[in-house]
């Protein structure tokens, strides 16, 4: 019996090695198995978002070049089809002067060659500006932005309106510069696809950060919208709103009030803090 | 069969050593030199065991086998845990390691104690390779999930760390076992159980010799773009 107990007992010992051997090899192989599948599904996921990325950063550079592109197109028609023959023209009316000694005529040929440069000098300076606005340099944006609220005002179709609250100190020209594009491109979206009776933009602060919010009553887009539009083949203008921001570092969204009356586009850029 | 294995077992402790040797330039580096010193130690235990054995020394000094067993049990101990504190970056992760190797000193204190002063153990020391297998399979775990949470973008099998954490766990989880229910076995079951302890220590030194053989941590390799192609991942959507 005692033997039969023995037997019993070393069988058992046995048993719990062999099974618990087997066990712990499992539990471990399982487990390292898990971690390599687990950190490629991790990999995986990591390169699928870089993909994205670049995918995305690749749209935004073609459209910031093709929007310099079309703006180089523009300013070479300006000069070719307007200020070309303006000065040639110019040219033929001094030339006469060399062929024509009558003195009436000479200075009726002078008078228009100076009438035809005077256009011409504003042509150029309308060029200038529409690179540079003079009213953004000089008196910055809360002026900039006024100033084009007040001509679309003025026009009569639309009211626009505008209130800077906290705006003493500017912000680095050439970050004016941008904010006043997208502003610009932002309007224009409104003007062309909203059908709206009303525009209003606020600037505000709140602590490091800067806000713009432009409200409209007409037909506007969700953030939905513009990432779907952002990652279209069309939506140039969004995509050079996008583009322009990622330089600022600053984000945009467009959301319905919660009234569901109106659109809300809201600005948000980090304003640095001025070095000691 | 034993015998075999065995032949085998001395045979697969030379191949991390000579991987080390091969690859030298590229595991010059205090990681690799531990695992290799445990290595040259194992080799050097073995040889003493053979001396000892062949010179009749375990007859004339009866605690003589259990004392190198205990000693290269803390010997073992201390150099796979201090590679993988090397090894961890989270400094209270260090710290539970180190309070871990406090408790199993004070273990494999009390049980060479009773070894060496009373004659109540003369059986192979249980209670601290239980306990060093318990300490090393966790922390070794711990390494590797700080691993696959830090975001390096390099597989995780394409760093030795991992391949001397898995040979680490294969060995002690093999052996847990063997080794916490070996004074209940007989004789006869000893020599024929022993092979799973000669198994795990071959594939043990086949994962140490891969860790040698993989390239180290160069950081000019951890490029997402430049390593891999999101057809590698293909297979496993």
């Amino acid at each position: 019996m005692l033997l039969l107990q023995a037997y019993n007992q070393h069988a058992n010992v046995s048993v719990v090695l062999f099974f618990g051997t087997i066990g712990m090899l499992a539990l471990t192989i399982g487990l390292i198995v898990f971690i390599i599948f687990h950190q490629r599904k991790v990999i995986r996921y990591q390169m699928t978002l870089q993909k994205m990325e670049n995918e995305q950063q690749k749209m935004l550079l073609n459209a910031s070049i093709r929007l310099q592109e079309e703006e180089r197109q523009r300013i070479a028609a300006d000069l070719h089809d307007d200020a070309g023959p303006l000065l040639a023209t110019a040219r033929l009316y001094l030339n006469e002067n060399l062929v024509n000694l009558d003195k009436t005529t000479q200075l009726q040929s002078i008078y228009n060659a100076k009438q035809i440069i005077d256009d011409t000098i504003q042509l150029i300076r309308n060029i200038s500006h529409s690179l540079m606005p003079p009213t953004l340099k000089n008196f910055g944006l809360e002026s900039a932005v006024n100033d084009t609220f007040q001509k679309i005002s003025g026009s009569g179709n639309i009211n626009a309106s505008s209130r800077f609250h906290d705006y003493k100190e500017r912000l680095p020209i050439d970050n004016e510069l941008i904010v006043f594009r997208v502003v610009q491109e932002l309007i224009n979206n409104i003007l062309k696809h909203s059908n709206a009776s009303f525009i209003h933009l606020t600037q505000n602060t709140n602590g490091n950060k800067f806000y713009i919010r432009m409200h409209h009553d007409g037909k506007g887009m969700t953030q939905k919208d513009f990432e779907k539009l952002t990652k279209s083949a069309s939506g140039l203008g969004l995509k050079n709103i996008q583009s322009r921001l990622k330089v600022l570092q600053g984000r945009i969204f467009f959301e319905k009030d919660q009234s569901q009356t109106y659109y809300k586009v809201t600005i948000e850029l980090h304003r640095e803090e001025p070095t000691a | 069969m034993v015998g075999y294995f065995k032949t085998i077992t001395l045979i697969s402790l030379l191949l991390p050593l000579l991987t080390f040797l091969f690859k030298f330039k590229q595991n010059n580096n205090v990681q690799a030199r531990v695992i290799v010193f445990l290595l040259v130690y194992s080799c050097i235990n073995e040889g003493i065991f053979q001396f000892a054995a062949f010179s009749h020394l375990f007859a004339k000094y009866p605690v003589l086998p259990i004392s190198l067993y205990s000693l290269f049990t803390i010997i073992e101990f201390t150099l796979l845990a201090y590679y993988i504190s090397r090894s961890l970056v989270s400094k209270r992760l260090i710290t539970l390691l180190r309070i871990s190797a406090f408790v199993f000193y004070v273990i494999a204190g009390t049980n060479l104690y009773f070894v060496w002063f009373t004659t109540d153990s003369q059986q192979i020391d249980v209670i601290p390779i239980a306990s060093s297998a318990i300490i090393l399979i966790v922390f070794s775990i711990l390494l590797l999930y700080e691993e696959i949470q830090t975001p390096k973008i390099k597989f995780i099998y394409r760093q030795p760390n991992f391949w001397i954490v898995v040979g680490i766990m294969i060995y002690f989880s093999g052996t847990f076992f063997l080794f916490l229910q070996l004074s209940s076995l007989s004789e006869s079951d000893k020599v024929n159980f022993w092979t799973i302890n000669l198994i795990c220590i071959i594939l043990k030194n086949i994962f140490f010799a891969i860790s040698f053989l993989v390239p180290g941590n160069d950081e000019s390799e951890d490029d997402l773009e430049s390593n891999y192609s999101i057809s590698d991942f293909e297979e496993f959507k």
